[in-house]
């Protein structure tokens, strides 16, 4: 038996093999495996620190989230749907603008491109900071700007009208350079022809847009839809460093966080939590893919 | 299962770089490496490594190896969790449980924190440690304390509920005197307004005004009980409201919240969005304005490092109008504990024997401005503890909260004062309805 560059037929055959074995026992390890005992956690009062008993309740968790602790849950949930239905429509209309502006050939439209899609690449924890100082109402340029303006003062993050706002807001900020590349590669495959009929038929610009760009851009709404609500809905580092999660900012995944990993935390508790918010995520992801791939179709 | 995530998480934060600081031996030199982690505190860590560095010096062969990061966002929390999970620490700073912490079993509330560690023998009982000898063997009980053991030292507590800085330039300046009763300090707030002055100063980003409330609580539920008593007032209150005979919306808790009311009207407006990282220094360059800062006793350094030139002074708000019941609340803070894991048990002790010598105790109190937890060593004197020192005789440990379920609302545990006003946009009566009636649910009443 002949060995070639990879070896005899033999190991050849097992290349494969070796190539999805790899990976998928760190899949196994550091992603099936905490999620499965994620799942076993839900059902005990264990602390989540070393040594300390499981206390295996059942039901006692998740009893608790829909009787005795419900408010706490539902102003988590009502904060999120706010947090994630914002950050969705005002990130891909933000996207959408800025890669319609920015779709031209030309170094300067690189830059500007770069420049945009660069806070993505930022920590979170760098991006709050930063916020948190510029936003600072007695020391932040954002104060400055504010008096400037209005010729009054505001607690900005402190602000229980304006927190979840401005963390929304932060949040479209980092990751509008992201919807927008993914706009702008739908933009690059929309055939000139289109436009040109569009054009012969006496289309302007906006009936241009409304009758050809749009429609033939639902590929990439998918894309960024989807993709821009999965990440509002798993946000919580953000809103952590920003506000902490008072004044309104409390999403299911920091009332997650903090029961889980707190100062004295339930990592039961927080298990059944990250339960319902994968149910929330399995429940707004299932309908926005059936519903924006149906449009796709339609359209 | 269950050991497997926290490890995760561990290995991840050490990639992530959580922890800080640290000494390093020359290579070959040590063949020990104790591990000390504690909270970032400017004061605490300054004394820490000077007292590694005395330890490696008395030690030969021996490195010690402080790990730290600050409390925001949790990453204290995080590294704390990690270092035991990886049983790789010795010696670890821990806030004190306090009795609150161990709920009667018939609660059906499991103790968390330090207090699950406790209760699943995870931290080392450190009662007959010689070192021990150097302390109040009661207060030391009281705060981490259970069925009889002692599982830590309570080494700093501070002022914190109704703690208050003051610049006594200003005040002096205005004839003003350190204010002994309620309707002091407020006549004292209506001075400054009137000269143009925004009388307070704070970080509402964190609830610092919750400090007012607190003060207030204190001094009135402590009325005419013996300061030894606090931990009984506690649990009695706290039996109370689990057995729905007590409850938020009682005239006691109204009166507590029409005096916060009356002070917070001279809070800066803008305080709610100012975080406890800039308040002190904020406030302490500003000498010319906000003559109080509510804040606690830990500061101190912190103050003075953002304005040396600053006449510091410090108070605690008194909450009524009888100036023998403003008493000082002092709240158990940082207590050092032995995790059963810890590789080096020995060492660990002979570290914390070290830091009990009351001289090093001396230096600890003059860097933290801690409130002396050992008998024969007075508080330290510094120029800002006067009003302190003259004040401690009848100090009590602060009340804590009553009993509550994990992850109960935020309201359940007392007001939310984040959303009471003129912080959030609540009036009293709403806030204590709704915690009222977030504490009975949460209690299946």
């Amino acid at each position: 038996m002949a060995a070639g560059p990879f070896g005899t037929r033999r190991t050849r055959r097992l290349i494969p093999w070796a190539s999805i074995a790899i990976p998928g026992i760190g899949w196994l390890l550091f992603g099936l495996y905490p999620s499965l005992a994620t799942v076993g956690y839900s059902f005990t009062q264990y602390s989540g620190l070393p040594g300390t008993p499981l206390n295996v309740c059942g039901l006692c968790n998740y009893t608790a989230a829909f009787t005795s602790l419900s408010a706490q849950v539902w102003e988590s949930l009502q904060v999120t749907l706010v947090y994630v239905v914002g950050v969705t429509v005002l990130q891909n209309v933000a996207g959408l603008g800025l890669a319609l502006l920015l779709n031209r050939p030309g170094r300067s439209y690189t830059v500007y491109r770069a420049l945009i899609f660069m806070p993505q690449i930022f920590s979170v924890a760098v991006v709050g900071a930063v916020f948190a100082l510029i936003l600072d109402p007695f020391t932040g340029p954002a104060a400055t700007a504010w008096k400037a303006l209005f010729g009054s003062t505001t607690a900005f993050l402190g602000d229980s009208s304006l927190a979840l706002p401005l963390v929304m807001l932060v949040n479209i900020w980092m990751f509008a350079g992201y919807s927008m590349l993914i706009y702008i590669a739908g933009l690059r495959n929309i055939p000139k022809p289109v436009y040109e009929a569009a054009a012969l038929d006496g289309a302007g610009r906006w009936r241009a847009f409304l009758h050809v760009t749009w429609p033939l851009l639902a590929p990439a709404t998918t894309v960024n839809v989807f993709l821009t609500a999965m990440g509002a809905l798993g946000e919580y580092a953000l809103i952590l460093v920003l506000t902490g999660g008072n004044f309104g900012t409390k999403t299911l995944g920091l009332y997650m966080f903090e029961s889980a990993f707190g100062g004295n935390s339930q990592l039961g508790y927080g298990s059944m939590l990250a339960m319902l918010q994968f149910l929330l995520t399995l429940a707004i992801g299932g309908t926005l893919l059936f519903t924006l791939r149906r449009r796709e179709i339609q359209l | 299962m269950r050991t497997f995530l926290p490890v995760a998480a561990a290995i991840t934060l050490t990639l992530a770089g959580c922890t800080t600081g640290g000494s390093t031996a020359a290579p070959g030199a040590a063949a020990t490496t104790l591990t000390v982690a504690q909270w970032t505190n400017a004061g605490a860590i300054e004394f820490t490594k000077q007292l590694n560095a005395k330890f490696e010096k008395a030690h030969p062969g021996v490195t010690v190896k402080l790990q730290s990061t600050g409390t925001a966002n949790g990453a204290w929390a995080q590294l704390a969790n990690s270092l035991l999970q990886a049983k790789s620490v010795d010696v670890l700073a821990r806030f004190a449980p306090t009795q609150a912490a161990f709920p009667p079993e018939s609660t059906g509330i499991q103790p968390s924190g330090v207090a699950a560690l406790i209760t699943a023998g995870q931290l080392t009982d450190l009662k007959n440690q010689p070192f021990m000898k150097n302390y109040d063997a009661a207060t030391q009980a009281a705060a981490v304390g259970h069925k009889g053991g002692v599982y830590g030292v309570m080494a700093a507590s501070y002022a914190a509920a109704g703690a208050i800085w003051y610049k006594k330039d200003l005040l002096a300046q205005h004839g003003i005197s350190v204010p002994a009763t309620f309707q002091e300090f407020l006549d004292a707030c209506a001075t400054f307004k009137k000269a143009g002055k925004t009388p307070i100063f704070l970080s509402g980003k964190v609830g610092m005004q919750g400090g007012i409330w607190q003060g207030i609580e204190n001094q009135l539920l402590m009325k005419g009980r013996e300061p030894a008593e606090s931990v009984d007032v506690s649990a009695e209150r706290a039996k109370a409201f689990w057995d729905g005979t007590q409850k938020w919306t009682d005239p006691v808790y109204k009166e507590i919240g029409a005096r916060y009311a009356k002070v917070m009207q001279y809070v800066e407006p803008a305080a709610s969005g100012v975080d406890q990282q800039t308040a002190p220094g904020v406030w302490a360059v500003k000498t010319d304005d906000y003559p109080f800062l509510v804040d606690g006793s830990w500061d101190g350094l912190t103050i003075q490092q953002a304005n040396p030139k600053l006449n510091l002074g410090f108070f605690v708000l008194p909450g009524t109008d009888d100036a023998a019941a403003n008493r000082v609340a002092f709240k158990p803070d940082l207590t050092w504990v032995v995790p059963a894991s810890a590789p080096h048990k020995d060492l660990a002790m002979q570290w914390l024997a070290m830091f009990s010598e009351p001289d090093n105790y001396r230096q600890w109190l003059r860097l933290t401005g801690s409130l002396s937890a050992q008998p024969q060593v007075q508080n330290t004197g510094l120029p800002w503890m006067d009003w302190l020192d003259a004040h401690t005789a009848g100090s009590f440990t602060q009340l804590t909260p009553p009993w509550t379920p994990p992850g109960a609302p935020l309201d359940a545990s007392g007001p939310d004062f984040y959303k009471l006003a003129p912080i959030g946009p609540d009036s009293l009566e709403t806030i204590l309805s709704r915690s009222a009636a977030a504490y009975a649910k949460s209690a299946g009443h």
